[in-house]
């Protein structure tokens, strides 16, 4: 159980860091949407995951500043992990704007739109999932990942 | 203790600190000054990054480190490696300091030696 919760962390971090990356370091709710959706093609992500994956754009978010005053506290010194990278590095306004929009991003809405099991349970005809309470849904959640990791044990 | 006037310069100053922040880069306004086709080309990057496999595989080996406790850390393992390899070397030359007492070859070897 523990070995699988970690092994959904790091399978997120990859996931935030393969954005970042891509993305320039720049973030972007419509693009992060987008990739979340093309993500899911191939690989579907935990209800946990996505909720995490918010802290985890931070992280490298904040990784790349650090790596920023390290070169203002230290600037002779570089790096091994900044010699080997081939993008060019983002820059310091820039990942702070970055941080700021992430910050202001509504995540319960971006949640609805990227979580499949979500998506799922908004399909429900008598419409009864939509009224529910936030901890009445929170609820569903859990009993619809715990009948998915049944189901993958049988 | 900081008066009010100390308090409106500092918020002044931070506030300018942050609009050159923001002036001095066109990169943090990305998005006005993007066009149509780099955005597309943005979209396309990030879509191929999304559909390539092997998120699992990639998990371990993009870490990097980061913090400086990591790489002491680092540095503290090596010594406890060597500081354990040093103790092994000296245990297996025979009854040195880091011998047992209860050791039953160490009587054979230090004969004149009380338990």
């Amino acid at each position: 159980m523990a070995s699988a919760g970690s092994e959904g962390r790091l399978r997120v971090r990859a996931a935030a860091d393969r954005y970042l990356q891509a993305a320039g370091f720049l973030f972007d709710r419509a693009e992060l949407a987008a990739y979340l959706a093309a993500l899911q093609e191939e690989i579907e992500l935990t209800n946990a995951e996505i909720t995490a994956l918010k802290g985890f754009l931070s992280q490298v978010l904040l990784e790349q500043v650090a790596t920023h005053a390290r070169k203002l506290a230290m600037p002779g010194r570089t790096s091994n992990a900044a010699k080997t990278e081939s993008a060019p590095a983002p820059t310091l306004p820039a990942l702070i704007a970055s941080l700021r929009v992430l910050g202001l991003t509504d995540w319960d809405e971006l949640f609805v739109e990227a979580s499949l099991c979500e998506q799922a349970l908004t399909r429900d005809p008598a419409d009864a999932f939509h009224k529910m309470e936030k901890a009445a849904k929170s609820d569903y959640r859990v009993a619809v990942a715990e009948l998915a990791k049944k189901v993958r044990r049988e | 203790m900081a008066t009010n006037v100390d308090l409106i310069l500092n918020l002044r100053s931070a506030r300018e600190w942050n609009s050159r922040l923001e002036e001095a880069d066109g990169a943090a306004d990305w998005k006005s000054s993007a066009g149509a086709e780099e955005r597309s080309l943005r979209m396309e990057r990030i879509l191929i990054a999304a559909r390539t496999v092997g998120i699992n595989a990639q998990a371990s080996s993009s870490r990097t480190t980061i913090s400086p406790l990591r790489e002491d850390l680092a540095l503290q393992e090596a010594l406890i490696a060597r500081a354990v390899q040093f103790l092994a070397a000296q245990t297996s030359l025979g009854c040195g300091s880091g011998t047992r007492l209860e050791d039953p070859d160490c009587k054979y070897k230090n004969p004149g030696r009380k338990y």
